[in-house]
């Protein structure tokens, strides 16, 4: 039987986000997943999209200005006494 | 760090030793840093926001249960403080559609990763996805997928529904998606 793809890949949007955590159990994203095998479409966004994550993941995008960090230090010296008010 | 550290430093810290505080907020300050300038989107008040951060969690410490991670609380403080410095009540109401419909045809990405990270552009393109996300967005998004942060752990210091924050990261990741894919699906033509 052939279903209706265009149907198919809506509804199986809602699967999309547990999908892309891994949680792969639910009823639904076993029919995401039989359905990636047969969409095309479908198959390069997942792919896509989980590269995506990759590249975030692997590319820290903000990184910690070494002027910034010592002037927390300084900070925290000038504003934390060494010892505790009772 | 481990659990056990922290709880010694959190100890130590409150029995006087602000050498200890040190030890417990420096391998935090770049997470903090990061979470204010995606909520500020500007150096400056990012820095402001770590060291109110870091001195509210210094006044407080006595409040952390341990309920939450040290992690999730002190990101906590973080947002709120990077919020009242935007003089926001509130966070910006603008949002990203809810529906997002897939393209049509979408083409792969079948460069090979390691040479996309190696372009020099790499990181300049995915500064400027970021960007294009509203607030709320990409703030949810960096702490899940850069922070590496559980659902659970982002809807704890964004103070939304589980549901809210999946729905929120699904858009922003298919957002990202979409505006990555015209620089990845170039490398084909580049290849050819
Ligand atoms: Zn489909």
């Amino acid at each position: 039987m052939h279903h209706d793809p265009g149907h198919d890949c809506s509804h199986l949007k809602e699967a999309l986000a547990d999908y892309l955590d891994g949680d792969l159990d639910t009823e639904l994203c076993r029919e995401l997943r039989e359905h990636l095998k047969d969409c095309h479409p479908c198959r390069v966004v997942v792919d896509s999209t989980q590269q995506t994550i990759r590249f975030y993941e692997k590319e820290r995008p903000v990184r910690l200005p070494p002027d910034v960090m010592r002037r927390l230090q300084e900070t925290l010296k000038a504003r934390i006494p060494p010892a505790r008010e009772p | 760090m481990l659990k056990t550290d922290q709880d010694a430093l959190i100890q130590a810290t409150l029995a006087g030793d602000p050498q200890a505080f040190q030890a417990l907020i420096e391998p935090h300050a770049p997470g903090v840093y990061g979470l204010a300038l995606q909520i500020t989107r500007n150096p400056a008040e990012a820095e402001e926001v770590l060291q109110d951060a870091t001195l509210t969690a210094y006044t407080k410490l006595t409040t952390f249960r341990g309920a939450s991670s040290f992690k999730t609380w002190l990101y906590r403080i973080a947002t709120n403080a990077a919020l009242m410095r935007l003089r926001k009540a509130k966070r910006s109401p603008e949002s990203l559609p809810e529906n997002w419909d897939r393209p049509a045809d979408p083409r792969p990405w079948t460069g090979d990763p390691e040479a996309w990270f190696a372009r020099e552009e790499f990181h300049q393109i995915l500064s400027e996805a970021l960007d294009s996300l509203p607030e709320i967005y990409r703030t949810t998004f960096w702490l899940r997928d850069v922070e590496g942060l559980s659902n659970l752990e982002v809807a704890e210091i964004m103070g939304l529904s589980l549901p809210a924050v999946k729905s929120r990261i699904l858009r922003a990741r298919l957002h990202l998606r979409d505006q990555l894919a015209p620089y990845f699906e170039e490398r084909l033509r580049d290849a050819s």
